[in-house]
């Protein structure tokens, strides 16, 4: 189970509205590499998962990624709250406002919504933290382009900071493959010695 | 097994336990579970954490006991 922590991970904090910067941060909540299908990745795979090392980076690294939904929802929610219509027509936002309004859904910067064919959990261990690794460096390049979008420095330390999470991430996906290639690759046959009536 | 590691995590663990209570004190419930409330229910008092309103800077100044303020 889980219980919630009424504060984020790190803090947002965006003084003014941006619906053109809303409009492509969206895609880390709902987009083929968001927060949510990091989520939904990591804490499907954790069932079939093996070592307790591994499975352990699932469970933490699956919470942690529900943690950074709620801050790219934080991040779309105040670049939106006191947008003008004036201000979201302009910035293209406006299919997004007729389906929408100023709340937040999950979708990807092209407007397409989350679907989970941008994950997937295969019950193979290796298959799954080998997709994970990948899974990982594209949301930490998603980011890097997010970046260099944004000029607001309310909007790009966050940003900053879930990025460094990514590579954190995938240092500790590396470190969980190692571990599950190592104990595949054990003898998993146990010696015993031989009685005396086989002698 | 790491033990300098393990001595730091515990160490984390006690620090993150204190700070939360003085955070608590100032700005209200992190827990609806585990944290003390005083009268009314304070949990839905305080804002949500992805709402401006929330996220203080955290700051020192003089005559502030938390050494926190709230600052919008």
């Amino acid at each position: 189970m889980w219980t919630y922590e009424k504060i984020l991970e790190y803090p947002v904090k965006i003084k003014n509205p941006n619906p053109e910067m809303a409009k492509i941060i969206i895609t880390q909540y709902g987009g083929p590499d968001g927060e949510l299908g990091a989520s939904l990745r990591y804490l499907s795979q954790r069932f079939s998962m093996i070592t307790p090392q591994a499975i352990a980076t699932l469970n933490d690294i699956g919470t942690e990624e529900l943690a950074h939904l709620e801050m790219v929802g934080a991040m779309v929610h105040q670049l939106l709250k006191n947008a003008s219509i004036e201000e979201i027509e302009k910035a293209g936002a406006a299919p997004y406002y007729a389906d929408h309004g100023r709340g937040v859904y999950p979708a990807s910067a092209g407007g397409v919504p989350f679907d989970a064919f941008c994950l997937q959990s295969k019950g193979d261990p290796i298959v799954d933290l080998t997709e994970n690794l990948a899974a990982e460096q594209k949301a930490r390049a998603t980011y890097e382009y997010l970046i260099d979008l944004a000029d607001d420095p309310d909007v790009i330390e966050p940003l900053k900071f879930l990025r460094e999470r990514e590579v954190v991430h995938y240092q500790r996906f590396g470190e969980a493959l190692r571990i599950v290639q190592d104990y595949l690759q054990e003898p998993h046959l146990y010696v015993m010695p031989k009685p005396g009536f086989m002698k | 097994m790491d033990g300098e590691a393990l001595t730091k995590y515990n160490c984390c663990v006690t620090q993150a336990e204190a700070l939360k209570k003085e955070y608590e004190k100032c700005y209200g419930m992190i827990s609806e579970h585990s944290s003390q409330s005083p009268y009314p229910w304070q949990w839905i008092c305080e804002p949500w954490p992805w709402e401006y309103e929330a996220n203080f800077n955290l700051c020192r100044e003089e005559g502030n006991t938390c050494g926190l303020t709230k600052k919008y």
